[in-house]
């Protein structure tokens, strides 16, 4: 039999994946890249960040070796060194994406993509334009940062989350517009370099979605490093005088930051990457591409994955969404379930979330009850000292089933996981409390938190 | 040598080398398309063809853009675009066009390159391929190529210049000087040069031998050896409808805005149209005229016409306009005709 020809659009983590899925199903593969296969997440979010997060948590551990009678003196951060192993880890990372992708025989093209029409895809390229025909197409080319209308915004100098993974010298006051994941994030990397920092948000919380206590938590944590956090502000304008001045309005009065460096994190939004959507008569909807719950747009043969159909702008559900458009492509019947999906937040400490948040619970009219459990009542934690956190679990007061779940603490990425698998598969919170957890580590305070949602936790006692 | 070739020249099962006896485009590239569809497994074929006095452009190019389509049709040439991407070409009878269209598992543009290569340097010229899918002699270039991948069957199709009349290719492919905002892929200029300049004793024939000469013998293979007459396939007659039409050969621009200006005695005028398919879909008149409300009227009747000069002048000749607005009518009717449209 004729082998489908599919042609993906885009080399970030939902084109890739899809690429690499659709060549193990049979599929003959083109993939077109305009710069770096493994896109923003590999190349200019998710990884380069985690790799500051690491240098900046290895020299906060440094300063605070003296309690676990470790003496260390003079530690200091050389950025070069910073950003050059950052730039190793990426390079390690793009070149293991290069190398799955040959293994799989995918047709990698580097250039800029149009499509020509419905079956065919023209790629200019460094020696010239290629035209390919092909039976399928996916449409994966991402996000871009999203620039709000503040006078000044395209002042020079202003960094954006790409050239903030890139401050070879440290500034010593930095703004950060935006306290979402990506700012909140850059604000807790470089307190922890030294640099002094203040955020500015323009609704009534940070970290939008997420649950209250936690963002107040997350609050209180900052006050302790030093980060000023304004939120119900609107920045009017930036300009450049030597420093960067930031005005900003907060409750009708007018405040003015005076700060070395200023960081744009008011988030992405959809790029169609310059594909001539309205000639093949695409369907969009707001800024993203319109598709079904198999990522199909309004034209049969056109699929769109990733942030460029606006859902939710993370990796995971990009190489998720890039899953399932080719397994409905090559025949097989799946659907896009955007209902558990686990995010993550790399702050110090981590915040990670499942499902519903409490204040969802209560919106929603859910007769629910929460289990709670802090940090620093586990062992494991103890020894670490990495105190500050809790957990909190909320089920179904009746069912029992559980429906979302809130972390903020030490490895709260990593633990995050058993609560998703048990409410993607509708596992009531006895499953947890049955099953055993190992001791010491610090996924007993699940264990505890889910005791603590029914009967109470065994190592903790709630004082009212 | 490519290191490919013994792999390829085992797997071939059938070889063909096809002449075309017509110099119509849309005929050739019809019957270009036709062997693509109908390539057997495992089968190479060499296709060569020739055009008379015509300009092709790539599949993603805008005619108006990189062409001077009024001056070549007024000429009695003819404008064509291929499947194939990359920029626009001239072809009279001193240039003779090349084709390999093979089944995708034979597909190497190494070895096909030395096929041309082979045969240029025969008549001791030393060609070689430049970085941007060129053939070179002496830095100056006398064969542009293009690729088309399809799903089975893959071409690699290019141009050679023998004795082709750069005057007309110079005319021809002047780009316009309107302000033109597109996708899509433009034109690169290139030095260029007649491989008869380099040396006197070479015709488009005795090119045609060479390189039957050297597909057989780089392939290893006794080619079966046809002269086709494309009119007479019904299935390519049936696809040289598409390659005449003005729906593929304007109509498949990628979507572009043009912008007009002109100083008239009864004021300044800016036109600007954007364009789908060769279709107006937005339009857009500023004028410090005194006449508004006749300016909106025009703007608002260019809208959904196709992009032809005979659709846009009856569109403002129908805009109801009193006797002393004649002038402004025909002003821009005449200004407009002097356009690429």
């Amino acid at each position: 039999m004729k082998k489908k020809v599919i042609t993906i659009i885009g080399g970030g983590t939902g084109g890739y994946v899809a690429a690499i899925r659709a060549a193990q199903l049979g599929a003959e593969v083109n993939l077109i890249e305009k710069e770096k296969v493994g896109g923003t997440c590999l190349n200019w979010g998710c990884i380069p960040t985690k790799a500051l997060v690491y240098s900046a948590k290895t020299y906060s551990d440094i300063q605070n070796a003296r309690r676990f009678g470790i003496e260390v003196e003079d530690a200091s951060v050389n950025m070069k060194r910073v950003i050059k192993n950052k730039d190793g880890i990426v390079k390690q990372l793009v070149g293991g994406v290069e190398f799955l992708l040959k293994k799989h025989k995918v047709n990698v093209i580097q250039g800029t993509a149009d499509i020509v029409d419905k079956k065919t895809v023209s790629v200019d390229t460094k020696k010239g334009e290629e035209v390919l025909k092909t039976d399928y197409i996916i449409i994966a080319t991402g996000s871009n940062v999203k620039k709000v209308p503040i006078k000044g915004i395209d002042t020079e100098g202003i960094l954006t989350s790409k050239e903030a993974l890139d401050l070879k010298d440290l500034p010593e006051s930095l703004a950060i517009i935006g306290g979402g994941v990506i700012g909140m994030e850059f604000a807790f990397i470089y307190s922890a370099f030294g640099v002094d920092i203040k955020v500015v948000e323009y609704l009534d919380d940070i970290l939008p979605g997420v649950d209250k206590e936690i963002t107040n938590e997350l609050r209180s944590i900052a006050k302790r490093e030093r980060i000023k956090i304004t939120t119900g502000a609107q920045v009017t304008e930036i300009k450049k005088d030597g420093n960067f001045s930031v005005k900003y309005i907060k409750k009708d009065e007018e405040d003015i930051l005076d700060v070395e460096k200023v960081l744009i994190a008011t988030g992405r939004e959809p790029s169609f990457g310059g594909l001539s959507l309205d000639k093949l008569g695409i369907e969009t909807e707001g800024n993203a591409i319109k598709v079904d719950d198999t990522l199909q747009t309004n034209l049969d043969n056109i699929y769109a994955v990733g942030d460029v159909t606006g859902k939710i702008l993370l990796a995971h559900v990009a190489s998720h969404q890039g899953i399932i458009a080719v397994e409905n492509i090559m025949g097989q019947e799946k659907k896009v379930d955007y209902d558990v999906v686990p995010s993550a937040i790399f702050t110090k400490p981590e915040i990670a979330t499942v499902g519903l948040t409490e204040e969802e619970a209560v919106e929603k009219d859910i007769d629910f009850t929460v289990g709670k459990f802090p940090f620093r009542a586990n062992g494991k934690i103890k020894t670490m000292n990495k105190r500050k956190g809790f957990i909190k679990i909320i089920i179904d007061k009746n069912t029992h089933q559980i429906l979302g779940s809130s972390i903020i603490g030490v490895h709260a990425t990593d633990l995050i996981h058993e609560l998703t698998l048990a409410i993607k598969n509708e596992l009531k919170i006895e499953d947890v409390i049955e099953t055993i957890h190992a001791h010491p580590t610090t996924s007993e305070v699940i264990h505890e938190a889910a005791l603590d949602t029914i009967g109470g936790a065994l190592h903790y006692v709630r004082i009212n | 040598m490519s290191e490919l070739i013994d792999k390829i020249k085992n797997r071939i099962n059938s070889a063909r080398l096809i002449y075309s006896d017509s110099y119509n485009p849309w005929y050739n590239l019809a019957l270009e398309e036709y062997l693509l569809n109908n390539t057997k497994k495992n089968e190479v074929m060499l296709y060569l063809w020739q055009n008379d006095n015509t300009v092709v452009i790539g599949r993603n190019q805008n005619a108006w853009k990189e062409c001077n389509c009024r001056l070549l049709e007024n000429n009695d040439g003819k404008l064509a675009r291929r499947l194939s991407g990359g920029g626009a070409v001239y072809h009279d009878l001193g240039n003779l066009n090349f084709t390999f269209i093979m089944d995708k598992n034979l597909y190497d543009i190494h070895t096909q390159l030395e096929v041309i290569l082979e045969a240029v340097k025969d008549s001791n010229i030393d060609a070689e391929f430049s970085g941007r899918n060129d053939l070179v002699a002496s830095d100056r270039k006398f064969s542009g190529n293009a690729f088309y991948y399809g799903t089975n069957s893959s071409y690699h199709h290019g141009t050679i210049l023998v004795d082709t009349n750069f005057e007309n290719m110079v005319n021809y492919l002047q780009v316009s000087k309107e302000k033109i905002q597109s996708k899509g892929i433009k034109s690169v200029k290139s030095r260029v040069v007649n491989l008869k300049e380099l040396n006197s004793s070479v015709t488009v024939d005795k090119m045609k031998k060479e390189l039957a000469k050297y597909f057989k013998e780089i392939y290893g293979v006794e080619p079966k050896k046809e002269v086709i007459s494309p009119n007479e396939i019904k299935e390519v007659s049936k696809l040289k409808d598409k390659y005449s039409s003005w729906d593929w050969r304007y109509g498949q621009a990628p979507d572009f805005d043009i912008t007009y200006e002109k100083r008239f005695d009864w004021g300044d005028i800016q036109l600007g149209l954007s364009l789908t398919k060769g279709k107006i879909t937005e339009s857009k008149i500023y004028s410090d005229a005194m006449n508004a409300d006749l300016i909106e009227d025009i703007a608002k009747n260019l809208k959904d016409c196709q992009f032809k000069i005979d659709e846009i002048t009856n569109a403002i000749n129908n805009v109801k306009h009193s006797k002393d607005e004649e002038e402004i009518i025909r002003n821009l009717i005449d200004w407009l005709k002097e356009k690429r449209i």
